[in-house]
């Protein structure tokens, strides 16, 4: 039996006009984006000081996936460079990207809002806070956890950081979720403003406890770098962690799709058609801001993935979570690893964090989004 | 009131002293309301605006919880039944179904499936069958491919009817379902639930803003003021002069419909023709 729902407040974001449902086939999508995704990583590990051809990048993968008997043709160093230094990097990017996508269609299902997304609700704020909290306690560890120190702990130890940084994406997910909540609905402007004012006072006390702790304070910039957005992936190593969280994370994702498509009816809705509305809220909060907090471990703030992917691919799959999620995944990976790979060729030798990037694209049309949704309403 | 048999009859409801509130201003809507409702009934709730009729829908619904007094269904207390097992029994129709995205009727209508389905399975051979019956009962099956959005309000409020439909339920709870609807609509939408009364033994619970809508299509009216009933039985005695006297004050007019001869109300006079 859920708890009792009092009735909507007259504005809720149900006057928000969300992109005209599509037809594309299901299957046919998920396939086209999966390609997109392999294309995306052999491009974004073939790019660098040293280019790699596609062929080659496609063939040594291949032959550590154990595809195919290979003749080995490549020399060692070679080797290296794609399989230990590049390919963990952009495979970061890949889940990062995936989170992040999944993270926001989680959230734009839950709120009915296009605009919700960990960045703008401040989650990937908190996840950053706890991660950093995390710093103090064990800094070497902490710092190798997010790529910054080559990863020297095992075990228990190499996961302070990743569980800190979720139970702050939790802890603030719930939070705003609260604050946001009006009735059974949620404002516009309520859920925007409430995820402002906690992200801005999560990343105050971010950056105050980096400033003000005296081992933080040495390596200031690196940590900075991975707070604006960089993907730090130092070796498999670093993936240790998140590659399960992340996985895991996409399927229980999938699963509530079934329950997420009714919330468009209302709380009160959903539940008479038969979705366990409480379960289903506790539980997408938590896999969304555990999701958002994989993706900061992996690469920081990287803000706007999750607005922009669903927002594009909503276009194609229409309103279906059964179609969205899954698209997102393999299209939010693709996403990350290309925005990742520009980063790095715009002003090549220096590497722009992959998070000013999209919050470039991403800020511009979180402003249209917003402006079509204050049309409409 | 001694109507609910206590034997074990599918889908009937017994309301005992329910008290419910109807948001979290601690107001209540519903003040000790007792109501048997028997299985395969027409019941039409009627009252003036505020007298707690869409809360008492919402407690038969499961969606509000009694703050005091206790709701069976078969028996058993509403609230350890499962959702999932709750919704597909019970469909809930709303004042006004307004989803918060675009969407089209067919995919609007499959939500009505939500608790038939598995976890992770897909739509199967009933789901379908039940979509497109829903479809073709309520004859919106020319709109499937359409948006929610751009219907206009009768159309839309079939189609609302075609996914209650859908869930395949034992009862039906309508909120003023014809409210924002003309006459022709009205009549229209009521045929179809009518239908589904009569020919499959849907229970039906349905609040009326119309009076005279409420005495021709059900066979038991109840009246609701101040959140308690006031009158309960066929509507030639539920509306009597002397009930509407009391709960809308002496603007009604007691006649018979000449054509269907059930209770009917008129204004009691024209305007400022005192």
């Amino acid at each position: 039996m859920e708890r009792a729902f009092s009735p909507p407040p007259l504005a809720i974001s149900g006057t928000i006009r969300w992109p005209r449902a599509g037809r594309f086939p299901s299957f046919g999508l998920t396939f086209a984006l999966a390609c997109a995704l392999g294309l995306a990583i052999v491009a974004g590990v073939g790019w660098g000081t040293v280019p790699i051809a596609p062929s080659l990048v496609a063939r040594v993968i291949a032959s550590h996936l154990g595809l195919g008997a290979i003749t080995v043709d490549w020399t060692a160093a070679q080797d290296a460079i794609i399989w230990q230094v590049r390919l963990p990097r952009v495979i970061g990017a890949v889940l990062a990207g995936a989170a992040l996508a999944t993270s926001g269609a989680l959230f734009q299902g839950l709120f009915r809002n296009p605009m919700a997304d960990p960045f703008v609700l401040g989650i990937s704020s908190g996840a950053a806070f706890g991660a950093t909290l995390a710093l103090l306690v064990g800094p070497a560890t902490g710092l190798a956890a997010i790529g910054i120190l080559a990863p020297t702990a095992a075990g228990l130890q190499a996961m302070v950081v990743p569980v800190t940084g979720a139970i702050g994406a939790v802890a603030t997910a719930f939070g705003v979720f609260r604050i946001a909540r009006r009735g059974s609905g949620f404002l516009l402007t309520d859920l925007l403003l409430a995820g402002f004012a906690v992200g801005s006072m999560l990343t105050a006390a971010t950056t105050a406890v980096l400033v003000l702790n005296d081992q933080m304070a040495v390596r200031l910039r690196l940590v900075f770098s991975w707070l604006a957005g960089g993907i730090a992936v130092n070796g498999w190593g670093h993936l240790a962690v998140a590659a399960p969280v992340v996985l895991v994370g996409l399927v229980v994702a999938y699963g509530l799709a079934h329950w997420l498509d009714p919330l468009v009816l209302g709380e009160a809705g959903a539940a008479s058609v038969g979705v366990p509305v409480a379960t289903t809220i506790r539980v997408t909060l938590a896999t969304g801001a555990i999701l958002a907090a994989s993706a900061v471990t992996l690469g920081g703030l990287i803000g706007f993935v999750g607005l922009l992917v669903p927002h594009m691919l909503r276009r194609l799959t229409g309103p279906s979570h059964r179609r969205l999620l899954p698209a997102c995944a393999f299209g939010g990976g693709a996403f990350l690893v290309v925005a990742d790979l520009l980063a790095r060729i715009v002003l090549a030798p220096v590497e722009l964090p992959v998070g000013i990037l999209t919050a470039m694209v991403g800020g511009p049309t979180f402003l249209m989004i917003l402006r079509r949704a204050r049309r409409a309403a | 009131m001694a109507r609910f048999n206590d034997s074990k009859a599918p889908c009937g409801f017994r309301l005992t002293g329910v008290a419910a509130t109807y948001d979290a201003s601690g107001l209540e809507a519903l003040r000790g309301v007792s109501l048997g409702i028997e299985p395969g009934e027409y019941l039409a709730v009627v009252g003036p605006n505020g007298a707690g009729k869409s809360t008492l829908l919402q407690v038969l619904a499961g969606l509000v919880e009694p703050s005091r007094g206790t709701v069976t269904l078969d028996g058993i207390a509403l609230r350890n039944h499962r959702r999932r097992d709750l919704a597909r029994r019970i469909a809930w129709l709303p004042q006004r179904l307004d989803p918060a995205f675009d969407i089209t009727v067919e995919g609007l209508v499959a939500l009505g499936r939500t608790a038939h389905r598995s976890l992770w399975g897909g739509d199967d051979d009933a789901d379908r069958r039940a979509i497109d019956g829903a479809l073709a009962a309520t004859d919106t099956t020319e709109f499937r491919d359409r948006l929610v959005q751009e219907l206009s309000g009768g159309e839309r409020q079939r189609v609302a009817l075609a996914m209650s439909l859908a869930q395949a339920p034992q009862v039906l709870l309508l909120d003023e379902p014809t409210t924002h609807l003309d006459p022709a609509h009205a009549q229209g939408l009521l045929d179809v639930v009518a239908r589904k009364h009569r020919d499959e033994g849907l229970t039906v619970v349905a609040v009326f803003h119309d009076l005279n809508l409420a005495a021709l299509a059900a066979a038991r009216v109840v009246v609701i003021d101040g959140g308690e009933v006031v009158a309960d039985g066929p509507p030639a005695d539920a509306l009597a002069p002397t009930v509407l006297a009391r709960t809308f004050g002496p603007v009604m007019h007691a006649v018979t419909h000449p054509v269907a001869g059930v209770a009917q109300v008129l204004p009691a006079r024209a305007p400022l023709a005192l």
